[in-house]
């Protein structure tokens, strides 16, 4: 028995590549279906610009949701967090412009401490945590909000499409090198293994949760900042959703719900392009509102049937 | 012909082999009628991979096997239980969230089932009648599972192997799950079965115990049979030597005596309480292994959590170097403190993780201290470590999870060791563990007194304690009951005085 | 071979000949331009009004050869502002949408102008006065109808003043909305005219637990309310959602409800009694002219020179049973309140050189329920 699992013979080689790769092959799948479906024009000049607007929002945020997923929590919270720096992004337009950025930033990083310190301090389930952080947030924008709120349309420069790739190359490289290589990325993985044994190896495990979810509000509040920059209108209706938008690109991306070392950075990524590829797809050919979701549900569980860990399963028992 | 029907149980030149890992080699066996057959090993040398194949639990590549002298195939462990073959695992093997009675019959349902509907008074019945053939009375058969403790599980599981009056019963490793009562009971009901026919199966690691229980023993190393011993063959050294392939290198424990130790405190508790510890005060020296022992309810695991930061004291402090306040585990490994829990598969080891990822973990910050880490700096000392260890894996990047108990606590103790941390705390480090590891480990413990690193040892082995130990506190009930230095000419009743 | 070159050297000179003359070609024509209309709804809502929004769009679309291209929408500012990025990728003429806001306009206007794309809106004025002189001001916007929502939630108050209603529960869409703020201002009118008292009003229903809910307070609240009013709500089931609470504790029919904006149950309950008036009807004549006006701008002939064309649609009211029967046979089944065909013949002003403002607006007011069911009914 103690053997049992030390190595596979070729076959499960072949098996388990395919297995860990799925979601790869999936986004190869579907840019292929959709671009003879389409008869090329997916992946026409015009539309990639389209893919990258789609894209955008969801992988800046999927990218830093992969701390805490790896933590093994979920964050509910991050529509509402969007929709809250954006209109507090909007109120402060209306002393300055100039402070709209750093507004929504330092907003979004108080909603996500609110949830770390929840989550790793009061020791709240972290999808009950930040449901919660979401109702009172999702609140708060709709009553200080009173519907809408304009901000200057020369803010407009923001929504250039340079700017956001240049965004989403630097978030890129922070994130991938912060999860990847440095300490911090790998004591969120840790935790996510095993709480206790990365606590007795020295993680401080309550600041890392915290953190991670900070990091998940920082990220919203700049997502924030770019949606009020591009529809120069805060609205109570502002990030509605986008928390499904997110949690159902890294699940497409493969990554375990369980969290720890299978988390893979690269699902955050390929994660949010499948799904940019597959909405921009399916609107391209012309499928309905109601088809298209249930097409998505169809994929989620697919996605999330294979890619259920069940070398963890095992040793649950 | 006449030779096969003398034998309830014969297997031949079975082989099993996990990619390029031989777990069993022709391996041949035969047991008789009325026998009680030890099978010893050191972890991963296949006996559980042999047990499971008997049992059904998976399949073996080549061989043949023999129930009753005829061929014996078993599809599964259904099938293996309808040939007559039981077995009882090391593990945890009940089911929860149903009752007791339904983990005995599990699989069995439908004998109590009229027309699809469960006759649950009728299966109580029948499971209390399992449960006195045992000589169980304190369970009762309607309990849920997850109300009873770990031995009582056991329990339950014995009753539903037994149930099905097996012609051969396996027991792998259960005794270590057991307290002396259950133990008891187990060896009575392995005299009754003998008596009755039927042919036993024991693994265990306590050589002492197979010694005493049983008729006859088979050793196996690296997946090959070594020797078969009879009864009046058995000797501790012999089976020792057999299990390990080598000459067990001097004793198993230290042997030098008297040597002095430093005055200097490295770590100590002043007037602590935490969890279970009432105002205790205690020292570790510079270069000296402080063995701390007791009943296992005396708080004795609660003071290497409290020295390690993980317990924070209600009272009193605990103090590196008289002067720096332990503030929690992750100060404790900065400055130098390593810890092996007790509940090594929980708590000291990551499990769906590589070897490289579990010993790396506490030495990031060590190895590139701010931004990006070096990937072959992390390799390198995994690598380093692993191989220092003597890690029985393939390479470093191998899941834990497959590893066997003696592999992952030679993991646990190779992440501290490339930690650099000079006071380890041991929290029963030989648990659950083959000889040879243990033997390993032993050796480790002396050579980092040599260096001058200072060692809590926890034990619940009293034998561990006086064999390694310059000073053993007892607890009782979270208190210092008594304190002994390694020149006392200790013995363990001398030290059972003061802990009960 | 022969043939195919013969083909080829024809399909070469057709494509010359187009390309040098340019509209001259289709000038000479009986039919305008192919063109394309972008147009964000969401066909994931099944909701019979709902998809007779999408019908009737489409009717005015196709009635002068064009194509509509739908993208899903959740109908939220920032959302509509990527579909309409999506459709100004997908090389749509013109877009027509629904506002969220009156805010989020520039930012349309500004990625519609770049792009040198056509929007119309309907269902929406502008109230923000800086933001309705700039998009006027803009050439790329053609127009769009509204309701007079401020006439219509007065009218309907002191309707049902006059049948005895004194306390007033208000139901009403998200606060900010342009219809909902103005549906509350004429409330308020017609209410202090009327001598009519409302007791609350609460916003942003979106689903049925969420109605009953607040149908129960209230009537636990306010032992004196005898009328309730949805002045507008995006749940779906609305008032079936009421007359079941108010059912369940004994008050259908004591209490009188009213509705702006029709729904697909309203006859049952209207031969009940239980419930009793209706101003509505918008919905489909609203997106239809609203697409009309987009059209005709993008084809190049549009209603109004200067600026863009804004009509106000009427509302119509809905009492009876047997009205509210050919409302749903005629408003909420699979044809448009015009056809296509009638379309092309009535509204599209490059085959009918006579349109304009008041053509137009003497034609809206001929629109009623007897009219739909006059044209349609075989």
């Amino acid at each position: 028995m103690e053997n049992s699992k030390v190595s596979e013979t070729p076959k499960r080689n072949i098996k388990e590549l395919l297995i860990n790769n799925f979601a790869f092959l999936g986004l190869v799948l579907v840019l292929v279906l959709f671009e003879i479906l389409t008869g090329g024009k997916l992946l026409g000049q015009r539309n990639l610009m389209n893919i990258f607007n789609n894209f955008f929002s969801i992988a800046l945020c999927s990218m830093m949701y992969t701390f805490v997923m790896a933590l093994g929590e979920l964050d509910l919270s991050v529509g509402a967090i969007v929709g809250f720096s954006s209109a507090m992004g909007a109120f402060s337009a209306t002393i300055s412009p100039v402070l709209i950025l750093p507004v929504a930033l330092i907003t979004g990083l108080g909603i996500g401490f609110i949830s770390g310190f929840a989550t790793a301090y009061l020791r709240v389930e972290s999808f009950i945590g930040t449901l919660a952080v979401s109702f009172i947030f999702r609140g708060l924008t709709t009553y200080y909000l009173n519907g809408s709120v304009g901000i200057p349309i020369s803010m407009r420069v923001f929504d250039e499409d340079w700017v956001k790739i240049l965004t989403m190359v630097i978030v890129l490289i922070i994130s991938g090198v912060l999860f990847q290589k440095c300490a911090f990325g790998k004591n969120c993985r840790a935790v996510g293994a095993s709480r206790e044994a990365a606590r007795q190896s020295g993680v401080n495990v309550e600041r890392t949760r915290m953190i991670s979810f900070m990091l998940v509000g920082l990220i919203c509040g700049l997502i924030g900042f770019f949606t009020l920059v591009r529809a120069c209108t805060a609205s109570s209706k502002t990030g509605n959703a986008f928390e499904f938008d997110v949690l159902l690109a890294v699940l497409f991306g493969g990554m375990p719900l369980s969290g720890g070392w299978n988390v893979k950075f690269r699902a955050a990524i390929i994660g949010s392009v499948a799904m940019a590829l597959l909405k921009s797809g399916m609107s391209l050919v012309g499928i309905d509102g109601l088809t298209q979701q249930v097409v998505q549900g169809i994929i989620l569980i697919i996605v999330v049937a294979i890619s259920f860990d069940r070398r963890s399963a095992a040793v649950i028992k | 012909m006449a030779e096969q029907e003398k034998y309830l149980f014969r297997a031949e030149k079975i082989s099993k082999s996990f990619g390029t890992v031989h777990a069993l080699k022709e391996f041949d066996i035969s047991i008789k009628a009325g026998e009680i057959r030890g099978l010893v090993g050191e972890n991963g040398s296949g006996k559980s991979t042999f047990s499971s194949i008997v049992a059904g639990m998976q399949k073996y590549d080549s061989g043949t096997m023999y129930l009753d002298g005829k061929p014996y195939e078993p599809a599964g462990t259904v099938d293996a239980v309808n040939h007559g073959v039981s077995m009882v695992v090391q593990e945890q093997g009940t089911i929860s969230k149903i009752s007791v009675a339904a983990n005995i019959f599990f699989g069995k349902e439908n004998k109590f089932a009229k027309g699809g509907v469960l006759n649950v008074k009728e299966m109580n019945k029948e499971a209390a009648r399992a449960l006195q053939s045992i000589y169980v009375d304190n369970i009762k058969p309607d309990e849920m599972i997850d109300q009873l403790s770990f031995e009582d599980r056991k329990l339950v599981e014995l009753a539903r192997a037994l149930y099905t009056s097996p012609k051969i019963w396996i027991i792998d490793e259960t005794t270590t799950a057991l307290s002396v009562s259950g133990r008891e009971l187990l060896y009575k009901l392995m005299k009754e079965k003998r008596d009755e026919g039927k042919a036993i199966l024991f693994i265990s690691h306590d050589i002492d115990e197979i010694m005493d229980k049983c008729d006859s023993l088979t050793v196996l190393r690296d997946g090959l049979f070594v020797a078969n011993l009879q009864k009046e063959e058995f000797d501790a050294d012999k089976i020792r030597q057999l299990l390990i392939g080598r000459e067990l290198s001097g004793h198993y424990y230290r042997e030098d005596e008297g040597v002095p130790v430093s005055d200097e405190v490295v770590l100590e508790s002043r007037n602590v309480t935490a969890g279970s510890l009432e105002n205790l005060t205690i020292q570790l020296h510079k270069g000296e292994i402080l063995g701390v022992g007791g009943l296992s309810d005396c708080g004795m695991h609660d003071v290497g959590k409290a020295l390690f930061g993980l317990l924070k004291p209600e009272a009193g402090v605990v103090l590196k170097n008289h002067k720096d306040c332990v503030k929690n585990a992750s100060w404790a490994v900065k400055h130098g403190i390593g810890y092996v829990s007790k509940n090594r598969d929980q708590e000291s080891l990551m499990l769906i993780s590589s070897i490289a990822d579990n010993i790396c973990l506490p030495s990031l910050k060590d190895i590139t201290p701010v931004g990006p880490i070096s990937d072959k700096k992390q390799k390198q000392l995994a690598e380093k470590w692993s191989k220092r260890m003597e890690v029985k894996a393939d390479s470093i990047k191998v899941f834990c999870n497959t590893l066997s108990g003696g592999n992952k606590q030679k993991v646990v103790l190779a992440k501290w060791l490339g930690k650099g941390s000079d006071i380890m705390i041991l929290d029963c480090p030989t648990r659950g563990i083959d000889v040879g590891t243990k033997a390993a480990i032993y050796q480790l413990i002396m050579q980092m007194k040599e260096e001058g690193k200072s060692i809590l040892l926890i034990s619940e082995e009293l034998q561990e304690l006086i064999g390694m130990s310059d000073r053993i506190i007892l607890l009782k009930d979270g208190a210092v009951s008594g304190e002994f230095h390694r020149s006392d000419g200790l013995t363990e009743a001398k030290l059972i005085q003061k802990m009960i | 071979m022969k043939l195919r070159r013969l083909v080829a050297i024809g399909m070469t000179v057709a494509l010359s000949a187009t390309m040098f003359s340019g509209v001259s070609v289709y000038a000479d024509n009986s039919d305008p331009e192919p063109f394309k209309i972008g147009f964000p709804w969401d066909t994931a809502n099944t909701d019979p009004t709902w998809i007779s929004i999408y019908n009737n769009v489409k009717a005015s679309v196709e009635s002068a050869g064009g194509e509509l291209v739908n993208v899903v929408t959740d109908n939220s500012a920032d959302g509509l502002i990527d579909n309409i990025s999506e459709l100004i990728s997908r090389d749509v003429d013109g877009i027509l949408f629904m506002p969220a806001s009156d805010s989020m306009l520039p930012a349309v206007d500004a990625m519609c102008a770049d792009a040198g794309v056509y929007w119309g809106t309907m269902f929406r004025t502008i109230s923000d006065d800086d933001i309705r002189e700039a998009m006027y001001d803009s050439e790329w916007y053609a127009g769009g109808c509204n309701e007079d929502d401020e006439t219509c939630a007065s009218n309907i108050v002191k309707s049902m003043a006059d049948m005895g209603v004194t306390d007033l529960g208000v139901i009403n869409i998200a606060k900010g909305d342009t219809s909902s703020d103005l549906r509350d201002k004429g409330a308020a009118e017609g209410a202090e005219e009327a001598g009519v008292n409302i007791l609350n009003t609460t916003y942003d229903i979106s689903v049925t637990t969420d109605m009953t809910k607040t149908i129960e307070s209230y009537i636990a609240a306010y032992p004196e309310m005898n009328g309730i009013l949805v002045l507008g709500t995006y749940c779906g089931g609305a008032i079936p959602t009421i007359e079941k609470a108010l059912a369940d504790h004994d008050k259908a029919g004591d209490i009188k409800v009213g509705r702006i904006d029709f729904e697909t149950t309203l006859g049952d309950y209207l031969k009940e009694g239980t419930f009793n008036v209706s101003y509505g009807g918008q919905q489909q004549i609203d997106p239809l002219v609203s697409a009309v006006i987009l059209v005709n701008k993008v084809i190049g002939t549009p209603i109004v020179e200067e600026g863009p064309t804004n009509i106000i649609t009427p509302y119509l009211e809905l009492t009876t049973a047997e009205e509210a029967d050919q409302f749903n046979e005629y408003f909420l089944g699979d044809d448009a309140v015009y056809t296509a065909d009638e379309i092309k013949d009535k509204m599209i002003k490059f085959y009918n050189p006579d349109i304009d403002m008041d053509y137009m607006n003497d034609l809206i007011s001929t629109f009623s329920i007897a009219d739909v069911v006059e044209r349609h009914s075989k």
